[in-house]
């Protein structure tokens, strides 16, 4: 039976300032690890990937903290798993839902043959980054990404995403 | 033209674009709040120094225009604008001027290998790979 080590948990507002906060607190805790280079780049890229997707994509629940966003980053054994959760609006399940799909349904050379398909497209650069992100996560995880939408009203829900790494 | 030098920080890599000592070298990490404001500037810089040489005979042939990529680490936002730096570089070698594109990655970080090779799959220019051994 492994041990669950946490190297994060955060739950808070989320701006630029704060998500480079997290990194370089991870950044501290992955350098003092002894797991290899490619793993600890990996896990610093998802979770990069995964903070500036909220910080794109959040609704701001300013008005109650029970959802506001949270991440988690602990150690099972040989495995790294990170949970990232934040409130969304619901026209926004739609596209997160297919995206996410797209993605588990893609081999690991087609998730790398379309992450560098949508990086090699002319087009200019939207907020959000039409999906790259995501598919840069999926590219460096193990598996699968799981999610789920917690509806909160009819207006908004609660995204979570858990990356195994 | 006149050096273009920009001081690395947390979330900005380091620009050194020296035009008399034929280097172009961006180092460190990337992951801007803003990637257009950032490259963009960089990329102008590129493009305008490439009219300048090839309007004017200057000779690389003993001494080639190196341009040196030392990511440690870049995000999916500045993936695009670090292709758009390689698609200028491209132009270089495409206007036969003499350039070299050296691309260095940390021992055991295949992944950042690799993306200098799928970024420049499509492109006349073949960087040399460069291990760091700290």
């Amino acid at each position: 039976m492994f041990k669950k080590i946490e190297l994060l948990k955060y739950k808070g507002a989320l701006d630029f300032e704060q998500i480079g906060i997290i990194l370089d607190n991870v950044q501290v805790k992955l350098d003092s690890y002894s797991t290899d280079t490619l793993v600890k780049k990996r896990i610093y890229s998802i979770l990069v990937e995964a903070l500036e997707n909220i910080y794109n994509h959040e609704y701001s629940q300013k008005e109650n903290d029970k959802y506001l966003p949270e991440a988690t980053l602990s150690q099972l054994g040989e495995n790294f798993i990170l949970e990232i959760s934040n409130a969304l609006l619901n026209e926004k399940i739609e596209k997160f839902t297919n995206l996410l799909e797209y993605v588990n349904n893609l081999s690991d050379k087609e998730i790398n043959k379309s992450y560098y398909g949508k990086i090699k497209e002319k087009s200019l650069l939207e907020k959000g980054n039409a999906g790259i992100g995501i598919m840069q996560i999926a590219k460096k995880a193990k598996g699968k990404l799981t999610y789920n939408f917690k509806t909160i009203n009819d207006k908004i829900s609660y995204f979570t995403l858990k990356i195994i790494i | 033209m006149e050096n273009l030098f920009i001081e690395a920080t947390s979330t900005t890599p380091k620009i050194e674009f020296y035009p008399n000592k034929n280097l172009f070298e961006i180092s460190g990490s990337s992951r801007p709040e803003d990637v257009r404001i950032f490259y963009q500037p960089i990329l102008n810089k590129l493009e305008q120094f490439r009219a300048e040489i090839t309007n004017k005979e200057y000779d690389y042939n003993d001494n080639p225009f190196v341009f040196n990529f030392k990511f440690n680490y870049f995000n999916s936002s500045s993936a695009k604008f670090i292709l758009d730096i390689l698609i200028e570089i491209n132009n270089y070698f495409i206007d036969e001027i003499n350039i070299q594109v050296n691309w260095f990655f940390d021992d055991g970080d295949d992944d950042m290998k690799e993306v200098g090779e799928e970024l420049t799959e499509m492109l006349d220019i073949q960087p040399q790979y460069i291990m760091i051994v700290k």
